[in-house]
């Protein structure tokens, strides 16, 4: 027992990194989502069509295949990338593709009579996107979008196959080096899986609930 | 102060608006009625680009553009449209996540640049004037759809405008709630603003128009002052229609 317990700080480190996975990878998602939802919508004809299958690819294969790919393949071709920075490019794109289309669909919720009101005040079509449609349409995308990120938070877990330090990388180093605790420590990792889910989902329902009444 | 000419403008194969030629001068107030689908909102929705015409030019002002424009004449004269002309639409399409006030003072200061409190006076000055001051901080979801359509009208004119077009202003109000909106509407047509309006409100067009515009497919059918239009319709497709108004009282 004293081993599940000794290890606790060195787990937590390794929460810390997939922690840090989810975040980041949700921060270029958001950013790269938002622009293919946009291009999607608004594009000319070839930047659609490129968005369209750009999302196609991401969403059709497997992310484990996707991390292979950046981190095994691509030295084939010339570029060598440290396991996170492979984890950190992957984990982006392909969250990127997903967030595109809640965005598009959020963005796609906002009627089309407040592109007009908007513009026929004279609002530019920036101005228009940005104080008048974006707001009503993540208010839309956020509940979806939490359940990305808590998503996200356990598929980090595949990295460690890449050997990023994460907390499955650290469970399975730790399983090695002390023989008949294989349950136990993954019982302990799935544990702290579990509570950090939980509290970020209780952070999103409460989220959802203040949303629901904003107007 | 408007001059349309020989106005096209189809959707897909069906032709909506067939050389439409209308003239309004500076304090004039015009009805367009007609049956629906007969093109007026359309009309209406050409006048400040929500629309772009297939053929023909439209002048507001001094600013003039048409079908033959580039894309950058175009927008380049859309600004400047826009900014003297304020439009009022069935669904209100006020901005629901931001306050009354909000709403009145985004236009001015996004557009305009206008500090804040010159902004908010603005606004307050405008929405007395509506009789909803005392809901500024509200949002529209608080509101009746009367009293939204009297924010929107506000809102319009916080940009001040020179021109109002209304598209079918009372269309989505309960009848109740009616009366109200077409009360503001009645005041900014004494202030001598100048007005284009879309409506079914055959008794708002007699008493307040300077002339009345009925059109059926796509066509303008007949135009006269109110009193001889409603007494003594020259076209038997605006006989018709107004037969059919009276079947329906």
């Amino acid at each position: 027992m004293d081993i599940v317990i000794s290890n606790i700080p060195f787990f937590l480190k390794g929460a810390i990194v997939s922690l840090q996975l989810t975040i980041v990878a949700m921060f270029f998602g958001i950013i790269l989502g938002l622009g293919i939802a946009v291009i999607r919508m608004k594009g000319v004809r070839p930047l659609q069509w490129f968005a369209q299958v750009y999302v196609s690819i991401i969403r059709g294969t497997p992310i484990l295949v996707q991390i292979f790919i950046a981190y095994y393949g691509f030295p084939d071709v010339g570029i060598t990338l440290s396991p996170m920075a492979s984890a950190y490019i992957v984990l982006s794109i392909n969250v990127s593709a997903y967030l595109s289309e809640t965005f598009r669909g959020a963005l796609l919720s906002v009627p089309k009579g407040q592109w007009e009101a908007a513009s026929s005040l004279g609002l530019s079509p920036w101005q228009t996107f940005k104080r008048i449609i974006l707001p009503q349409a993540a208010r839309i995308a956020i509940p979806p979008m939490g359940n990305t990120f808590i998503g996200m938070l356990k598929e980090t877990s595949l990295v460690s196959i890449v050997t990023v330090s994460d907390l499955l990388l650290r469970a399975q180093q730790v399983i090695a080096q002390y023989y008949g605790y294989t349950l136990l420590i993954y019982i302990e990792i799935a544990i702290m899986y579990w509570i950090m889910s939980t509290f970020f989902t209780a952070i999103l329902n409460r989220v959802e609930a203040r949303l629901a009444k904003a107007y | 102060m408007i001059n349309v000419r020989e106005l096209k403008k189809q959707f897909g194969s069906q032709v909506v608006l067939k050389n439409i030629e209308l003239s309004v001068s500076e304090g004039e107030i015009v009805v367009l009625v007609g049956p629906s689908g007969s093109g007026k909102s359309t009309l209406l929705r050409c006048l400040n680009g929500l629309e772009s015409p297939d053929g023909g030019s439209i002048t507001v002002g001094s600013i003039n553009w048409g079908a033959a424009s580039s894309k950058k004449e175009k927008k380049q004269a859309l600004v400047e449209v826009r900014s003297h002309t304020g439009m009022v639409f069935q669904h209100f399409n006020l901005f629901p996540h931001m306050t009354v006030l909000e709403n009145v003072i985004e236009a001015p200061r996004t557009v305009k640049g206008m500090s804040r409190d010159e902004a908010v006076r603005l606004a307050e000055e405008l929405l007395k004037k509506v009789g909803l001051l005392d809901k500024k901080d509200e949002h529209p979801s608080r509101l009746s759809g009367g009293q939204q359509q009297r924010v929107a009208i506000a809102r319009a004119l916080a940009m001040q405008p020179d021109l109002m077009l209304f598209d079918e202003p009372t269309s989505a109000l309960d009848p109740e709630l009616v009366g109200e909106v077409l009360k503001v509407m009645k005041s900014l047509a004494e202030e001598g603003m100048t007005m284009i309006v879309v409506t079914h409100e055959m008794k708002f067009a007699r008493e307040v128009a300077d002339r009345v515009i009925f059109m059926s497919d796509g066509v303008i059918v007949e135009e006269s002052d109110p009193e001889s239009f409603f007494t003594s319709p020259k076209t038997e497709r605006a006989q018709r229609f107004l037969r059919q108004l009276a079947q329906e009282e």
